[in-house]
């Protein structure tokens, strides 16, 4: 049940989609990157909604590449539910099976089944538009999973809900992989949602692949400042690599020079790069805690509370500004001279490209 | 990957074909002449020159002329109406909203009857003024000239405005008035800088439709018209062939009248593209609207409103239904309830021609209109489902050509074309399907258009190959709509009179004709219970399915 995409590619004006990769049986794996960047394209091909205008797509060992929609055996969860209409939740969920030819007996056991593991029990006459979003949702997912797909894909299937529900929904999603087992392949522009959900997360920007990894990597060690900057952001300080030795590479900003301990490929001396901190790795540093760390010296330009914590922005002049976060229980003013540090191991060295 | 099936295609183009031969072969033949081969009696027929001739020049700007006026005064009569609808739930509003598809379903030939018994000189207006005011003489003459045509008109069509552009103005956001007002805009400002550029597309494109209906109107101006002074190309188009039996004429004149019907349904089409570029936006659902005006100028102004709309249109409806039951005693004496016209309706095989031709009509006339209907909406179908998923082009006008086209011009090309099969009822049968076709491709179309791709696609996911999907998911949910527009395209049939009339086919009776042959006999008693009959079965099957639609399409 594993899927694998080779050298597929889809040309449109301004814009070129060009996949490797594969989900391991059982898998969860996601598709990530920002609106425009040719996920819902790659899921849609994958489904057989779209042509390729090159490429192999295989499930299970078998290329489906020139086999239409229905005959691929791929589940398919769309952004807004796509529920029929005109048939209630029994039939929604029993479609795939009734068409599939199931007998009515067992059909109804397995929709009843199903609605039970999604805690839909007793929703089975219950009309789609009376539905709330989150119910439709879980509908949907018990629609696809009805007729026991090889792979299920999800299209952005919690942007439509708002906050609360999503996170209800998500773990809707684990709860039904933990007690049906199927292989995921997801797209989503949330990282939050990649991270929390995913085995593995593809992250793709303009049509190609910046970097695939387990959530820890994708987030701990991004490959380049672009993923860096969709996983979670931070600040960024342009300047030249002066040293990477053991280990650990430095580079010269006009803000200071700045180590990272972060095994570093490569000898790179001499080129420009870019020093990279998150700033919920950073801290507002008195003269005691200063060694092991990276210092950037700044006034206070701007604070926003956040309940439990204060980001503070930082200009640090020439141009500059980092972002840093305090404890709600300091109480720092506008105005203020302070110093921010970030240790050593929390420091990313990029190389430009 | 989701393009038609092979299948699809076939019946797409089996659809094409039937629709070429059915109409654009006849029409275009006929218009440039080449089926007039040995016609009966061919002058001239230059079009060029008929511009030429000042009787016909007259009658072609008279044609333009009556449909203008009749145009402004249904915009004038349509656009408080489409305000009221649009801003206040007033109880009945619903039976009010339905009603506005009346003009395009209640047989012309009625409208006639109707004003003839209300407006005419020994109509109900005329008796009551002259009661009340003591008069000798009835002091209304508005039938036989261009009043009468106009009124008739504009009665017919300014429902057409109302539920134009009160779905337009239903449409506009509020918020949009508001973030006017916020800014320092009065109500006079807030009309002209939002809502009129926000009603212009649809008020213009109401406007044009009612000119193209009124200048391609028949039975109307053949019966409330006066002679040559008051009557159009339709009319005359109708003269010729089948009074003068000048085809030449006749085929000059309805190609001058096909040019210009042309240009207005071109235009029309075009400002119907702007309007579905220009504004996609939802019903202000949210946000219930008043039930009535709240102040007393707003509810005089709608009760004022209410009282014209109902002597000019429930008035003459009203008549018709009156003089139903009505029967005179002897041939001056007075009037009484009776009941008489309707027993004789369904007596069979009574003495009186009237008994001997009713049910027959009334039986034919069904036949025709399941049939009419039924191959419009096959057609309509066919186009509108495999379009359904691309944008409107330019082929869409082809689609609606019908619409634009003279009936009469219409018919006597199909005679031209197959002399055998217009001789027949498949040829009204034929005829009927191609008038009501672009009213059942326009319904469909709006109902396929309204089912989400993601439907279909989430179909084919599950298993269901391109028909089966189509079988499953797009017939049921436009089911319902089918159902609807087939009812319209029945009643559409039911009271066409000017193929029927136009083809003149021995022995074959509707009931149009039958009434239209009483009114010109000045039988009015019988004529309007035939009429009533006629109006119960086109109306309420209409109506029905058009409440039903309503509260259906929350569905979608």
């Amino acid at each position: 049940m594993s899927c694998e995409v080779r050298g597929l590619s889809k040309t449109y004006p301004g814009f070129r989609l060009s996949l490797d990769f594969s989900v391991e049986t059982g898998e969860f794996v996601s598709l990530v990157g920002p609106s425009g960047c040719g996920k819902t394209t790659a899921l849609r091909i994958i489904a057989g909604l779209e042509a390729a205008d090159s490429g192999m797509v295989s499930i299970d060992g078998r290329d489906v590449s020139l086999l239409p929609p229905e005959k691929r055996g791929v589940g398919f969860i769309f952004q807004d539910h796509s529920l029929f209409p005109h048939l209630n939740v029994e039939r929604n969920v029993g479609y795939g099976l009734d068409i599939r030819g199931v007998p009515k007996l067992e059909r109804e056991e397995r929709v009843a089944a199903l609605l039970e593991s999604m805690h839909l029990a007793g929703y089975e006459k219950r009309e789609p538009w009376g539905l709330s979003g989150g119910e439709g949702q879980r509908v949907a997912l018990a629609r696809a999973l009805a007729v026991r797909p090889d792979l299920v894909l999800f299209d952005e299937p919690l942007s439509a809900l708002d906050p609360a529900l999503r996170r209800s929904m998500s773990a809707a999603i684990r709860e039904a992989r933990r007690k049906i087992g199927f292989t995921t392949l997801y797209v989503t522009h949330d990282q939050g949602e990649a991270l929390s959900l995913s085995d593995r997360i593809i992250v793709l920007r303009s049509g190609g692949i910046e970097q695939i990894g387990s959530p820890e990597e994708i987030y701990g060690n991004p490959r380049n400042p672009f993923v860096a900057d969709f996983f979670g952001g931070g600040n960024s300080i342009p300047g030249r690599i002066i040293g990477t030795a053991g280990g650990s590479a430095t580079v010269e900003t006009s803000l200071g020079r700045f180590k990272a301990g972060t095994p570093f490929p490569g000898r790179s001396e001499g080129k420009s790069g870019t020093f990279f901190f998150r700033a919920e790795d950073s801290t507002v540093v008195s003269g005691a805690e200063r060694t092991g760390m990276n210092l950037i010296r700044g006034r206070i330009a701007d604070i926003e509370f956040e309940g439990y914590r204060s980001r503070i922005s930082v200009d640090c002049g020439s141009g500059f500004g980092v972002s840093a976060y305090v404890p709600a229980t300091e109480k720092p003013a506008i105005g203020e001279n302070i110093l921010v540090g970030v240790p050593l191991d929390a420091g990313i060295v990029f190389i430009d490209d | 990957m989701m393009k038609g099936s092979r299948t699809a295609a076939v019946l797409l183009a089996v659809a094409a074909v039937v629709l070429a031969l059915a109409f654009y072969y006849p029409l275009l033949s006929f218009l440039t002449g080449f089926s007039s081969r040995g016609g009966n009696g061919e002058r001239g027929g230059n079009p060029l020159a008929l511009l030429l001739d000042p009787y016909y020049r007259r009658i072609i700007l008279f044609t333009a002329w009556q449909a203008a006026l009749s145009a402004a005064l249904s915009l004038a009569l349509g656009l408080p109406g489409a305000y009221f609808l649009s801003h206040y739930d007033f109880p009945g509003k619903r039976i009010v909203s339905a009603l506005t598809t009346v003009p395009f379903l209640f047989p012309p030939i009625l409208v006639v009857l109707g004003f003839t018994l209300f407006f005419g000189s020994n109509g109900w207006l005329n008796a009551r003024l002259m009661s009340f005011f003591s008069l000798s003489s009835p002091p209304l003459s508005v039938l036989y000239s261009i009043t009468g045509i106009v009124l008739a008109h504009a009665f017919y069509n300014f429902p057409v405005v109302v539920r134009t552009v009160s779905t337009a103005w239903e449409r506009i956001p509020r918020t949009e008035a508001e973030a006017a007002k916020t800014l320092g805009a009065g109500p006079f400002a807030v009309f002209r800088t939002v809502t009129l550029p926000a009603l212009a597309v649809p008020i213009l494109s109401s406007v044009l439709l009612v000119f193209l209906f009124c200048s391609l109107s028949f039975s109307v101006v053949l019966v409330l018209g006066g002679g040559p002074k008051a009557t159009t190309t339709e009319v005359e188009l109708y003269r010729s062939a089948r009074i003068e039996l000048d085809m030449g004429t006749a085929r000059a004149l309805a190609s001058v009248e096909a040019v210009l019907n042309f240009v207005a349904l071109a235009l029309y089409y075009l400002v119907q593209r702007k309007s579905a570029s220009v504004r996609q936006g939802a019903v202000n659902a949210s946000r219930p609207k008043a039930r009535l005006p709240g102040t007393w100028k707003g509810r005089t102004a709608l009760s004022l409103y209410a009282l014209v709309c109902l002597l000019a249109v429930v008035g003459p409806i009203a008549s018709v239904a009156a003089f139903s039951f009505l029967s005179r005693s002897g041939s001056f004496g007075g009037l009484h309830a009776s009941f008489i016209w309707y027993e004789r309706i369904f007596s069979i095989g009574g003495f009186n021609s009237f008994s001997r031709e009713a049910l027959p009509a009334l039986l034919t006339t069904s036949l025709i209109g399941v049939a009419a209907a039924t191959l419009a909406v096959g057609l309509g179908g066919f186009f509108a489902a495999s379009r359904s998923e691309r944008g409107r082009g330019p082929l869409a006008l082809f689609l609606y050509l019908p619409l634009g086209t003279s009936t009469i011009a219409l018919s006597l090309a199909l005679e031209a074309a197959y002399p055998r099969l217009a001789g027949s009822v498949a040829a009204v049968v034929l005829l009927h399907a191609v008038i009501a076709f672009p009213f059942a491709y326009a319904s469909l179309r709006g109902i396929f258009g309204r089912i989400p791709p993601a439907l279909y696609e989430a179909a084919r996911m599950l298993g269901a190959g391109p028909w089966t999907a189509h079988r499953t998911v797009g017939i049921p949910l436009a089911r319902r709509g089918a159902v609807a527009a087939w009812a319209f395209c029945f009643a559409l049939s039911a009271g066409e009179l000017n193929v029927v009339l136009a083809l003149g086919i021995p022995g074959l009776k509707t009931v149009p004709l039958v009434i239209y042959r009483m009114v010109a006999s000045y039988n009015y008693f019988a004529a309007s219970a035939l009429g009533m009959i006629l109006a119960a079965l086109s109306c309420v099957l209409f109506l029905f399915s058009d409440i039903k639609l309503k509260g259906d399409s929350d569905v979608l």
